[in-house]
């Protein structure tokens, strides 16, 4: 026994004396670093520049009292006259003038409040974007970004298809004259936001961040709104002696709403318990309405209520709000354009996996009443960050803070650190251990903040913020230490930009609203007994139930088969779409199908549709080799047609002559870059590819990455993307004037040396340059590890949207360009997308054409992407391939301007039978290059004659070549 | 009477007896023929043609196997990586599995149940596997790459499922820990099937220790087990495909984990190929029951 404890501690000796072998070059390096004190860096928070920070400033003046309005004579807009519009003066701004100049004269120097009078002019049917400039000036952040709506109406009743199903109305745009107070479009600041005007003259301007028209009739300088406690309205209440209503629930249907701010606040159907009402255990029923698109400050929802008796009403809700896992959402409630009390301002509903109901009530569970005369009242609940609001503005600056902290450190560790290594970070960066202190604080307070608001601290975004906190905790602790926390730092620090993403969006469902009589207690749910009943309904009519034929049976006189193959919410939008716009215009009928199998299999045994819509970009030209698919050259208005795309988009879709499919989605690259680190370091954006490499060699020594997109061929998907999709070789090889194949499309062109030296060029970028082959783009552009990279220009709206901490610190543009030798640079990129076709087997070809024509119109494409965007949240953004569409989606200018530039010069590849051999065989030798350093030019000949034969084979099987005939 | 004529007619009568027995075999019969019999023929026959799905199919004889031996070198690399897959992963996942439920065999009756479920888990878990690819991510996020980095062990992210390198070992190792599936199932119900009568017997008659028990005794009386998971395995080995797939792509780097059913799915759903796709299913059934057969001889040594 005691032989084999020795031989046990002789063994642990063995082995703690060769990992202690192991350490000692890394104790050596740290010697010899200790004295590399030379590049002390300083760590930089810039100024504050919020609205909070703008109050505290001037705190010593008051509030305003009394009201001033400047009309149209105060306006100055370039090359406009006022002019009459729905019994109002107003001068029309469109959307060719920067700027609106209000001319003001108060006399008083205090705090004022803007509001403005407005109506909406027809436009591309955006939310207006304003920046505002008092004297020129910017005074705080949030003056950068304000927002006014566009107001929205259902256009028509709720329909029902053949199927039995409901379908919720589109929204139609109602113009109508809005005041509004000029409020933070984030929704950090409750209330209208101030600003000091001292007394004499000052000019105001507005300046559009979007090209929306907009009929302007008076600017407001006033004071907020007061608004009283409920307990002075009770007491009021109690003097002017109202009594309690008495009579039957007055219930207000959430999907039958009046006035929406947004397009996509369309009516939804919730089938899954019985008391949504209404209900129906086998077909869709529109029951409710809100949602992820009802989510942002600011939005609201107005609905019409006939009161038939006066007297005091409490306030019933039927709603879910499974959204914010434990964490409260709150509205704010007007009831005929007034907040009735103080607490109304931000009404909250907590969270639970149903749906729930609940009266609007105070801490002792006494109803709150609202006096309601007889007649018509409108009531309106605004999105609103309610109490979560200074929890949201005090982590968005802890997360700029923790970022700033973030990259200073791997500027000084790198992104990989050596753990045995002392980097003595509170030395080498000036003031970073206050900033990790600053953190530490405002998380601990954050947190017992939103503790007092939920009474827990178990939700997620607590525990985020717990977490982090203990992280920067231990990084205190234990300074030298501080390399093995950086990766739980990292993610910490997305965590919470993620969380505070996540608390700034707060959707609600709402299935009822009820006007109650005040002791009316009653659950207002439906029993288990009920739910139990309706359950067994809903999983008997899922028997009989085809969930995939969207559209019901068409039984119009003339009808076409749609396929697709997207998810179901995307195929819902279509379908709804062609029901609103197709059909009642072109008397076709369309069956739309979700499909999962492949096209060959459908004609293969006789069922394939007329038209498929989106085949993946090799399909097209697979299919028709086959004869599978009709050349839609024959129609007479193709060529009509096709200006509506980029120039050239249909080239991947051609084969021997013919057309087989219409461009229907294009992407394409563009750069983004952090224009804070840019700032930081004086680095120029780069404009041609020698510029890139240095401006990379610069980040590599900060520490800092570049992403260059390359994607492994892993699947078949990745291979239909197309070749111009997966990595920037086509796109250089276009940039030398050079083309994929020869002319006939009989061979590649690999093996010309002017392609293997660009094949050279391109993989120094990984095995020279060492840019990562793997990244993901996103999450490291967020955390400014990698300050600048290639990127589909899609991603513009991932990261305009999730990752609001960095908004207005990146920018995007054009890809780097190669310099020509008359001085030019050439921008020229390949791209990928998808396009839809028709079959050849379809006997209603005609049917079929009038449906694509419509279908990739700017209208139509306009329509899908709005309400896409409506759906799945504004990351969710189509890429079409109709140039006008694009333009109407929600960019910003400048953006815009950069995309449709990189968009005239995106040279679409041809493909060709075989092609997917060619992206192969790039991939391999890539491969073989960058991992086993073989020599570029040998590894892409080897390769290329891969590729050139199989299509040497598939042109013979086909027979395409004129000896074969 | 009866009796009389039953003995008299015996033989007519066994053969009256077959008819119910064919009408109750009749459904399976049936489907079996319909769904395995048929399509096997049919990829049989469809291997003499040039066929894509949509045109009419043509004839050309022995073209797609004489492509298949001389012209295809992505077939032959192919072969190679199934041969050397299967060689590897075959016999020692049958090994490794029988290995393990024999040990799983020792605990008694909960406890068995508990580690039997847990080591079959991650075949009921469907596509497990798909875990590996995140170990091996060639990110520098990625579990493998991070842990070495951190401790110093490697300066740049190693691009585990892009290195020819590298694919075909961590291929191995996760169709390894894959194969605590059905064989191992199978050899724990094998070798509870053992008689314990059997045990004492051979106590008695001179067994001396557990090597003895378990060549003489538990092997022999658990053949058809060993053979049913054996097949298993060989079919599992010979037809893997989708944990390559899954982890390296399609095509994997240099063709390095490139199996035959990968190489059969590429020229049947990408290129369409349909007759040469059939061609080299022929071939892979062919090389399954050469396989097959010498495992039988094998396992028949068992006890001897």
């Amino acid at each position: 026994m005691n032989g084999k404890i020795i031989k046990f501690v002789s063994y642990l000796l063995c082995i703690s004396f060769v990992v202690s072998a192991l350490k000692i070059p890394f104790i050596f390096k740290t010697t010899v670093n200790a004295e590399d004190s030379s590049s002390i860096s300083e760590i930089k928070v810039s100024e504050n520049d919020e609205y909070s920070a703008y109050l505290k400033n001037n705190s010593n003046y008051i509030e305003t009292d009394e009201n001033f309005s400047f009309g149209t004579s105060s306006l100055s807009i370039e090359k406009t006259e006022s002019v009459k519009v729905e019994n109002k003066i107003a001068k029309l701004w469109d959307g060719n003038t920067e700027s609106a100049v209000w001319s003001v004269n108060v006399p008083n120097t205090a705090f004022y409040c803007m509001k403005l009078d407005f109506l909406a002019a027809k436009g591309a049917g955006m939310d207006y974007n304003f920046s505002i400039l008092i004297d020129g000036k910017l005074l705080f952040s949030e003056l950068d970004n304000i927002t006014f709506k566009r107001i929205w109406q259902d256009s028509s009743e709720i329909r029902t298809n053949s199927a039995g199903n409901q379908i919720s109305p589109s929204l139609k745009e109602v113009f109508d004259w809005q005041s509004e107070y000029v409020i933070d479009g984030i929704g950090f600041v409750g209330s209208p936001l101030k600003i000091v005007l001292t007394a004499g003259k000052h000019e105001i301007t507005f300046l559009r961040n979007n090209e929306e028209p907009i009929y302007l009739s008076s600017l407001s300088l006033c004071s907020d709104v007061k608004v009283a406690s409920y307990y002075d309205v009770l007491k009021e209440y109690e003097q002017n002696g109202y009594k309690s209503y008495s009579g039957e629930a007055i219930k207000i249907e959430g999907e039958k709403a009046y006035i929406k701010s947004s397009d996509s606040l369309i009516a939804k159907s919730d089938t899954s318990c019985a008391s949504v009402k209404p209900s129906s255990p086998a077909y869709d029923v529109i029951n409710y309405i809100g949602s992820s698109n009802w989510a942002v400050a600011g939005d609201y929802i107005t609905w019409k209520v006939n009161v038939k008796q006066d007297g005091l009403y409490s306030l019933g809700f039927r709603f879910r709000q499974n959204y914010l896992l434990g964490n409260n959402v709150y509205r704010m409630l007007e009831i005929d354009g007034k907040v009735p009390f103080e607490e109304a301002k931000s009404i909250d509903f907590i969270y639970n996996d149903n749906w729930q109901y609940g009266i609007f009530s105070d801490n002792q569970n006494k109803p709150y009443l609202f006096h309601l005369t007889q007649g018509e009242h409108i009531l309106k609940l605004t999105v609103t960050l309610g109490n979560s609001a200074t929890v949201c503005s005090e982590l968005q600056d802890c997360i700029y803070r923790m970022g700033n902290i973030y990259h200073n450190m791997v500027m000084v560790m790198g992104t990989t650190p050596d753990t045995n290594r002392n980097y003595d970070l509170f030395k080498q960066i000036k003031g970073i251990e206050d900033e990790f202190k600053t953190c530490y604080e405002s998380l601990i307070s954050m947190n017992k903040q939103l503790k007092s608001l939920t009474g827990n601290d178990s939700d997620s975004v607590s525990i985020t913020m717990q977490n982090a906190a203990s992280v920067i905790k231990r990084i205190l602790d234990n300074p030298y230490r501080t390399q093995h926390y950086k990766n739980d730092f990292y993610s910490n620090y997305c965590g919470l930009g993620s969380a505070l993403t996540e608390i700034q969006k707060v959707p609600l469902d709402i299935d009822q609203i009820l006007l109650l009589n005040p002791d009316d207690n009653e659950k207002k749910m439906a029993g288990w007994k009920e739910q139990f009943i309706y359950s067994i309904k809903r999983f008997i009519a899922s028997f009989t139930m085809d969930y995939n034929n969207i559209s019901g049976t068409v039984s119009q006189g003339k009808n076409i088969d749609l396929w697709v193959s997207w998810g179901r919410d995307q195929v819902q939008v279509l379908n709804n779409a062609i029901q609103e716009l197709f059909t009642p215009k072109s008397k076709i009928g369309v069956n739309v199908k979700i499909v999962d199998a492949s096209l060959i299999q459908a004609i293969l045994s006789g069922n394939a549709p007329d038209c498929y819509l989106r085949l993946a970009r090799t399909s097209p030209v697979d299919l028709a080799m086959r004869g599978a698919l009709y050349d839609l050259k024959n129609f007479d208005d193709f060529d009509e047609v096709l200006t509506r795309f980029a120039p050239g988009a249909e080239i991947p879709y051609n084969f021997k002559g013919g057309c087989y499919a219409l461009p229907d989605t294009q992407s394409f690259n563009m750069m983004f870059y952090r224009k804070d680190i840019f700032e930081k370091y004086n680095l120029q954006v780069p404009k041609t590819w020698e510029e890139f490499i240095n401006v990379s060699t610069f980040l590599f020594h900060k520490n800092l990455q570049v992403g260059v997109p390359y994607t492994k061929i892993s699947d078949l998907g990745t291979t239909s993307a197309g070749i111009g999709a997966l990595n920037l070789y086509p796109t250089l090889l276009l940039q030398n004037g050079l083309a994929l194949y020869n002319d006939e499309h009989t061979a590649t062109n690999l093996s010309d040396k002017a392609a293997i030296a660009i094949f050279e060029k391109w993989t120094d970028f990984y095995a020279k340059y060492g840019y990562s082959i793997s990244y993901d783009f996103y999450n490291r552009f967020r955390s400014g590890e990698m300050p600048m990279g290639i990127a589909p220009y899609t991603q513009y709206n991932t990261i305009a949207v999730a990752a609001t901490e960095i908004s207005g610190l990146w920018g995007m543009v054009e890809i780097p360009g190669t310099k020509q030798e008359d001085g030019s640079i050439n921008y020229m990129s390949a791209g990928g997308g998808s396009g839809s076709a028709i079959l050849n087997v379809s006997k209603k070809k005609d049917l079929a054409w009038e449906f694509l024509k419509w279908w990739t119109s700017a209208e139509a494409q306009t329509r899908y992407a709005k309400d896409i965007e409506a759906v799945l949240g504004a990351a969710a953004r189509v890429d079409t391939a109709n140039v006008d569409a694009l333009k109407q989606l929600s960019w910003d200018k400048d953006d815009l301007k950069s995309i449709l530039n990189q968009w005239s010069s995106v040279v679409e590849l041809p493909e060709i039978p075989g092609s997917y051999y060619t992206i192969r065989s790039i991939d391999q030798a890539f491969w073989a290059v960058v991992n086993s350093g073989e020599n570029p030019t040998n590894t892409l000949i080897k390769w290329s004659k891969e590729a050139d034969d199989e299509i040497m084979r598939k042109r013979h099987e086909y027979r395409l070549d004129k000896s074969d005939k | 009477m009866h009796r009389f004529k039953r003995q008299r007619n015996a033989y007519s009568l066994i053969k009256a007896d077959k008819k119910p027995a064919i009408v109750m075999l009749l459904p399976f019969a049936v489907l079996f023929c319909l769904f395995t019999v048929l399509p096997v023929a049919s990829s049989v026959v469809l291997s003499f043609f040039h066929y894509d799905m949509i045109s009419m199919p043509s004839f050309v004889g022995l073209d797609n196997y004489i492509r298949m031996i001389v012209a295809d070198n992505v077939f032959t690399i192919s072969l190679k990586n199934t041969l050397v897959f299967a060689v590897v992963t075959g016999p020692l996942g049958f090994f490794l599995s029988f290995l393990l439920a024999w040990m799983v065999n020792e605990f008694n009756g909960y406890m068995r149940a508990v580690l039997s479920f847990l080591f079959y888990s991650p075949s009921l878990a469907g596509n497990a596997y798909f875990i590996w690819s995140i170990l091996f991510s060639g990110d520098s996020y990625g579990y493998i790459n991070s842990i070495l980095l951190n401790y110093g062990f490697i300066q740049e992210p190693i691009q585990w499922l892009n290195n020819a390198q590298y694919t075909m070992t961590i291929c191995i190792i996760v169709q390894l820990w894959m194969s605590m599936g059905i064989s191992f199932l199978a050899n724990i119900a094998g070798l509870q099937n053992a008689s314990p009568q059997l045990y004492e017997a051979g106590a008695i008659d001179g067994i001396r220790n557990r090597w003895q028990e378990l060549w003489y005794i538990t092997l022999p009386s658990m053949k058809s087990i060993l053979l049913f998971s054996c097949v298993m395995q060989i079919q599992s080995s010979f037809s893997a495909s989708a944990v390559m797939t899954t982890l390296t792509g399609v095509p994997s780097v240099e063709y390095s984990t490139h199996t035959i059913v990968t190489h059969l799915s590429d020229v049947g759903s990408v290129r369409y190929e349909m007759g040469y796709a059939a061609a080299i299913s022929v071939f892979l059934f062919a090389l399954m029951a050469v396989s097959r057969l010498i495992i039988g001889k094998i396992i028949n040594f068992t006890g001897k």
